[in-house]
């Protein structure tokens, strides 16, 4: 199930909160959202369902034996136990296939392998089960004695299939004990609204935009530079819609979720986007792969391997193919750049100098992501400056800036800060902020039924991120 | 104010669970084609265990509720609206042009065989009222006579079909390559080959409505319109095959303004259709009736009940018509022959029903046609009945005919109901470059 799916809208969600609404006890409420959360799982997975509480029965148990362990080796070994029999099946569902492939092409013969079918959301709650062995083991968080609270936190439906990533520890207390304030209602609403007129509205429609371009390849310099845009755009609506909807739904439960977007599209260097980018897979990776690795402490050789395995591993996280890795190498190699050769340079030029040149390196990136071959990316770069290509637009481009003439627009100015600091200058104006405590609903309103209305027709809706 | 916002959010959910609600109340449960769409809108899953583990029954459910849900129309209707507001304004044209390569797209691959079963009951019948020599009415247009410009769009071994504006300018439609109308021709005499010696093969496809209304709309700025293909495929089939050019056909009937296309809809009226019959006749060298010759039940506000929308005219037959849906070479089912009461395109017979049709005429001619063809068919079989004892009708496109539902081909239906002429209409969607036609289910269906 998706969240701009009709079953989710029209049946899911009401029904939920009806139900989660009618008991004001916390036992009740994580009850009911236990149910949903794997109604919602199993609709997508019926089978893999099993393997989702298996992989929380399994680190239960794991931290429970920690908690009662008294020789560090013992813990460290149900720790082990934990983490590796949660990223056995990551292993297995996701990278096997992969990793079997590399080591046929290496070896010059054939490894019979059937791979299996990729559980919607392996890899995201995969860490987030990770984070709470982890943070148990360290001592961060207390061993939860109570199953149902632990597989509350790993199937909770806002944040299940597609992030974002909540450590254990972001809700640990909310699990046992939280309030939903009206506030937190009309707000986690009105928060999901706009999340689903995002992927809606926009990334679907960049999405199609982006296929009458990009279809079989760029066929022109413009088709080039405008599909790679209107990617750029899409991915970001696409993931960010997804982080606002579970947001804002986690806020109407009781839950607080982190920002996992900040406007990325005005970073000023590369290190800036990936601190306003998935902000929690950034996070996951720097707390349990960079700093255990030693993170930039010992020198700048260690630190240039750390941050080279740190996003190996980022670009492998997001699909299991060399595409990926060399994409997520290519940003190591950028912010190795920038750490030791650029940042003395940089310092000194306006940030608004700084975007454009971070935007042409993201929107390189993105071409390597968006790309299923390494060949058929390199390509794509090769015709932005037209090499290969002797067209300089073609009808792709006409059909896309005649049928989407406004949506490049809208959706560009989407992406500049535009709406927190117009709410941070209203809230300065009491007369001005009343208007726009009236006038938000009213828009948000308008926006789910424009979206509703899309929905119903559209038939082109996937999720970009479901296929990690 | 804060409960101003919580009010407005309440609101949202109940709306939500409303829609919902009514939703699987009101969606039908049986797969029905869209017209509008051009595809089968789903039906309702069935549950069974299987249906849930391999995750069938789930997807079945979430394209059941969104072609399913409730005020479906209105709320794409409300969407495109939108789209075109925020789009660039795209000529008509250009609209249709997209439109046909949409629908071309979409006419999908059919189901695996089935096999077949034995030949229906005879019917006895009166004699065809028709005249014996002369048509009642002269056909609007000479099927093959559009002017030429000086200089066409296409050259050498390519056709197309262009509009010619008052300004010198020409603007190609579409552009049909030789080998797809040499393809074409084969499939026609294909089917000739199947016939009876006097039978016949008339192949005709009308212009979209996008188009025909555009050149309504837009008269003073047209000079008028071609299509090269009729002419290319007439020199390649074989005698007995005849071909009608549907843009020449209805030109005239355009420029005097006449009611041929629905402005809510993409098909013709069953005045356009009318059109393309006393044309076919006289090609045919046969008399026709007059479209006044028929009382028509006409019906207000099909397409909503906006400035634009439009009145349907749904002829009565001139005796009664038996109308069955064939399965398996029998008739399975006798349902409405028109439905008098709809203010939609289906109100001709009903729309497309899958995979044969049935009309026995009331008339006894001693002879038998079929028309196969897209959904332009549904308007025009009415005026072919006097023609006929009976009329046969199947639309082969993927999204409609069921291989094992017919359980026998093409021929095996010409053969078993002694069919003498054929008939292939179609609107341009399903032209001579339509792989449907060419290289798809209309050959491949001909022998299984």
């Amino acid at each position: 199930m998706v969240f701009s799916g009709l079953p989710f809208l029209l049946l899911f969600l009401p029904l939920l909160l009806l139900a989660y609404f009618v008991g004001r006890s916390v036992p009740w409420r994580n009850g009911v959202l236990v149910v949903f959360s794997l109604l919602f799982y199993a609709w997508g997975e019926p089978v893999m369902t099993a393997l989702l509480v298996a992989a929380t029965l399994l680190n239960y148990l794991c931290a429970l034996a920690m908690d009662r362990a008294a020789a560090p080796g013992a813990k460290k070994l149900w720790l082990l136990l934990g983490v590796a029999g949660s990223l056995a099946g990551l292993l297995y569902f996701k990278y096997a296939g992969f990793f079997l492939d590399t080591l046929s092409s290496l070896l010059g013969r054939d490894i019979p392998f059937s791979a299996p079918r990729l559980p919607i959301g392996i890899s995201f709650y995969t860490f987030q089960i990770l984070t709470y062995t982890i943070d148990a083991y360290r001592g961060r968080v207390p061993v939860q004695r109570r199953f149902f609270r632990l597989l509350l936190y790993v199937s909770c439906f806002p944040q299940l299939i597609a992030g974002p990533i909540v450590a254990y520890g972001d809700v640990a207390q909310a699990l046992g004990n939280r309030t939903v304030t009206t506030e937190d209602f009309a707000d986690g609403m009105g928060r999901f609204s706009v999340g689903l007129s995002k992927k809606v509205l926009l990334a679907n429609a960049c999405g199609k935009a982006v296929e009458t371009l990009l279809a079989g390849g760029p066929r022109s310099v413009a088709g080039a530079w405008l599909g790679a845009a209107l990617y750029m755009l899409q991915i970001y609506f696409d993931f960010s819609a997804y982080s606002d909807m579970a947001i804002g739904l986690g806020r109407v439960l009781g839950f607080r979720y982190k920002e996992n977007f900040r406007y990325p599209y005005v970073s000023v260097s590369v290190a800036d986007f990936w601190r306003r980018w998935h902000i929690s897979l950034g996070s996951f990776f720097r707390e349990y792969v960079y700093i255990p690795l030693g993170g930039n402490r010992r020198g700048r050789l260690v630190t240039a391997r750390n941050l080279l395995i740190v996003w190996g591993l980022t670009g492998l996280w997001h699909g299991a193919s060399w595409n990926f890795v060399v994409w997520g190498l290519y940003y190591g190699l950028w912010l190795l750049l920038e750490r030791f050769c650029l940042e003395p340079a940089l310092k000194h030029v306006p940030g608004a100098l700084r975007t454009p040149g971070v935007l042409l390196v993201v929107m390189v990136g993105w071409i390597l992501f968006y790309h299923e071959s390494l060949s058929e990316g390199w390509r794509h770069i090769q015709a932005l400056v037209g090499v290969g290509i002797s067209a300089w637009i073609d009808d792709g481009v006409r059909e896309v800036l005649a049928t989407y003439t406004v949506l490049p627009l809208v959706a560009a100015a989407c992406c500049l800060p535009i709406v927190p600091r117009l709410k941070a200058g209203l809230e300065r104006h009491p007369l001005l902020n009343g208007g726009a405590a009236l006038f938000a609903p009213l828009l948000q309103t308008a926006l789910l039924l424009l979206s509703l209305a899309f929905l119903v027709g559209q038939s082109y809706n996937p999720f970009i991120y479901f296929r990690f | 104010m804060k409960r101003y916002g919580v009010f407005i959010r309440f609101l949202w959910l109940c709306l939500l669970l409303w829609l919902g609600v009514m939703t699987l109340r009101e969606a039908p449960r049986e797969a029905r084609p869209s017209a509008a769409e051009n595809r089968m809108l789903a039906a309702a899953p069935r549950l069974s265990k299987g249906a849930v583990l391999t995750g069938d029954f789930m997807s079945g459910a979430e394209s059941w509720l969104a072609d399913g849900v409730v005020l479906r129309d209105r709320w794409i209707e409300g969407a495109q609206r939108v789209e075109r507001a925020l789009a660039l304004p795209v000529d008509a044209e250009t609209e249709a042009a997209r439109m046909m390569a949409a629908i071309q797209a979409e006419t999908g691959e059919a189901e695996p065989t089935a096999t077949a079963a034995r030949s229906p009951a005879a019917t006895e019948a009166p004699p065809s009222p028709l005249p014996a020599a002369e048509a009642t009415l002269t056909p609007t247009a000479s099927p093959q006579s559009t002017a030429r410009p000086e200089a066409t769009p296409s050259g050498g071994q390519e056709a197309s079909f262009w509009i010619q504006y008052t300004d010198g300018r020409t603007k190609t439609i579409a552009t049909y390559p030789e080998k797809n109308i040499r393809r074409a021709a084969e499939v026609l005499n294909e089917y000739r080959s199947l016939l009876p010696a006097d039978g016949r093969v008339l192949y005709a496809v009308m212009p979209l409505a996008a188009l025909g209304n555009a050149y309504i709309d837009e008269a003073d700025r047209r000079a008028g319109w071609t299509s090269e293909a009729e002419d290319r495929l007439q020199a390649l089939v074989d005698e007995g095959v005849y071909i009608l050019n549907g843009a020449a056909v209805i030109e005239p009937a355009l420029r005097r303004g006449e009611y041929v296309y629905f402005r809510t809809d993409h098909h013709w009226t069953a005045r356009g259709a009318w059109h393309l019959y006393a044309a076919a006749m006289a090609r045919l060298g046969l008399p026709s009736l007059g479209y006044d010759e028929y009382a028509y039940t006409v019906n207000r506000g099909m397409g909503g009940g906006g400035p634009r929308s439009d009145t349907i005219e749904i002829p009565h037959p001139l005796q009664p018509v038996r109308s069955y849906l064939l399965e398996k070479l029998r008739q399975n089912e006798e349902i409405s022959y028109m439905f008098y009461d709809r203010a939609d395109y289906p109100a001709y017979v009903g729309g497309t029903r899958t995979p044969w049709r049935q009309f026995v005429s009331g008339f006894h001619t001693g002879r038998t046609a079929l028309i196969i063809g897209d959904s332009y068919q549904n308007a025009f079989v009415h005026y072919l009945l006097p023609h006929y004892d009976q009329v046969l009708m199947t639309d082969l496109r993927g999204m409609y005919y069921r291989e094992e539902q017919a359980g026998a081909g093409v021929q095996k239906y010409i053969e078993t109901f002694g069919v003498d002429d054929v008939y292939f209409i179609f609107c341009s969607s399903t032209d001579v470059n339509s792989d449907f036609f060419i290289n798809g289910q209309v050959t491949r269906y001909l022998y299984r």
